[in-house]
């Protein structure tokens, strides 16, 4: 996935989230997107799944434009987003519905995904909290084995175990030809298992290197961010 | 891979659209079926009100007949264009809009699909429920009133003794599909609040075009040909766009 001379900004903003904003991801690795509050990353993850369209610049998936969202490109890319909805209906009519459209998708690393959350397919995903449903969606995510999985503050509304049984289920699913990209504010929660951290601010990326084990995220985060300014737009 | 449009693909869609909304849709059809069954039943208490009148010998026209077809016409054409702006329903809100626009579909399938469920569905659903009361209503009144000519109606249509009865029925068709192609595209236009923004904008738009057709001093036959032909093109223009519009929507609305 390349991301070449990226201008966005929002209707009604003075100034752009990004500006000439150029970015590559190789395959086989799991992103750990940070910034601070406003920097874009749920911006930049909008964009990279066609969400939203880029005033200058592209994102490409393979050399197709992510933007045209055509089907041969978005069975390749899953968003899990901060909010997100699941229709009424029992998990088993959701993951048949749905399934289809991902030809890599497997229903036994599904069930090998929703075990590891300590979870069943004989449920109604109407009658689940906001943390069941979310490791069902993570769970659905990974089994279809796109090759670009984004994932918006993925452990938000997770309990305790529920964020320790988040690790596992990443290690689980990370493949050779896979993308992982992780954007969240709790470091603490994935700094295990994430093998590249990108660090960025607006059109600045601050860091773009591969992670050393034990590293300290929220240290590394304060150390780099020093002398940064704050957005208010 | 084909990506404009995939028949296969096209009716797994459908299958998942279906899946996901057929609980409000069975609810929408029950309301439907109150709202006409009172309908039905207030005209036939008001229209039947001396049952000893109609028991001579001599054969009467169906004193409901007008009502019911005008009443219901009015109904259908209501009833679809709430349906139709319901097209976007699962993604007025930021969550379910992500839903929708990622799903490995063409926008282009995910456009019909809408139509053919939100719009073809309800209009079909529309019509059983309407004949279904309307032969509940003949067979139970016959026995009641023998001599009264009762027979199942339809909705109104357009007559004109100067064209073909097909050409009267295209007519028909037109005008019953621009207010609802209408409402189609607003709700694309007004993904948020589809119903009240397309219906303040079609009050407007309707204003305006009373005010320039009062100009003309009379409904000629030739002024209502015209204004069907351009019902007809807006009709067409009306879904075109609102496919496109659905191809450019995002995350964010920029209007």
């Amino acid at each position: 996935m390349e991301i070449k001379n990226l201008s966005f900004c929002y209707p009604r903003h003075k100034h752009p989230v990004f500006s000439n904003f150029s970015l590559q991801l190789t395959p086989g690795r799991i992103y750990g997107l940070l910034g601070p509050n406003g920097a874009g990353k749920s911006t930049l993850l909008y964009i990279m799944s066609g969400l939203l369209t880029p005033d200058k610049g592209q994102v490409s998936l393979n050399g197709t434009n992510v933007r045209k969202r055509r089907p041969s490109t978005m069975r390749e890319i899953f968003l899990v987003p901060d909010e997100f909805e699941l229709p009424k209906v029992t998990l088993q009519q959701y993951i048949k519905t749905n399934s289809v459209f991902y030809p890599r998708f497997s229903q036994d690393d599904m069930n090998t995904y929703l075990q590891t959350f300590g979870m069943t397919t004989d449920v109604q995903l109407g009658d689940l909290s906001l943390g069941q449903r979310k490791k069902i969606f993570m769970s659905f995510a990974m089994a279809t084995h796109t090759k670009i999985l984004l994932m918006d503050e993925p452990t938000n509304g997770l309990d305790i175990p529920g964020k320790r049984q988040f690790r596992t289920f990443v290690t689980q699913g990370i493949g050779e030809d896979s993308i992982f990209v992780i954007s969240t504010h709790q470091v603490k929660d994935i700094e295990s298992v994430l093998n590249h951290v990108l660090l960025i601010d607006r059109s600045e990326v601050i860091r773009n290197e591969e992670l050393k084990a034990e590293t300290d995220l929220e240290a590394y985060f304060e150390e780099a961010m020093q002398g940064k300014e704050v957005h208010h737009d | 891979m084909i990506d404009f449009f995939d028949c296969k693909r096209f009716m797994r869609y459908l299958g998942k659209l279906w899946t996901e909304q057929r609980r409000t849709m069975f609810l929408s059809a029950a309301i439907l079926l109150g709202i006409m069954f009172i309908i039905e039943v207030w005209i036939c208490l008001t229209a039947y009100n001396d049952p000893y009148g109609y028991g001579d010998c001599v054969r009467t026209a169906d004193p409901a007949r007008t009502s019911i077809s005008f009443s219901c016409s009015l109904l259908f054409v209501a009833s679809s264009c709430i349906a139709a702006s319901r097209l976007f329903t699962d993604g007025q809100q930021k969550a379910g809009r992500i839903q929708v626009l990622t799903m490995p579909v063409s926008m282009f399938e995910n456009w019909l699909a809408r139509i053919v469920l939100f719009v073809g569905g309800y209009v079909l659903v529309f019509h059983i429920v309407f004949y279904a009361l309307e032969v509940c209503r003949v067979v139970l009144l016959t026995s009641i009133y023998p001599n009264v000519d009762l027979a199942v109606q339809s909705l109104s249509s357009i007559t004109s003794f100067q064209h073909a009865p097909l050409m009267n029925a295209l007519y028909t068709l037109v005008w019953y599909i621009y207010p609802i192609s209408l409402f189609v595209l607003g709700s694309m236009v007004f993904p948020r609040k589809p119903l009240l923004g397309t219906t303040i904008s079609v009050f407007i738009l309707g204003l305006i075009a009373v005010f320039i057709l009062a100009f003309f001093s009379s409904f000629s036959e030739i002024l209502i040909d015209t204004l069907t032909l351009w019902a007809a093109f807006l009709s067409m223009a009306n879904l075109w766009l609102s496919y496109r519009r659905m191809c450019e929507l995002e995350v964010i609305d920029r209007m």
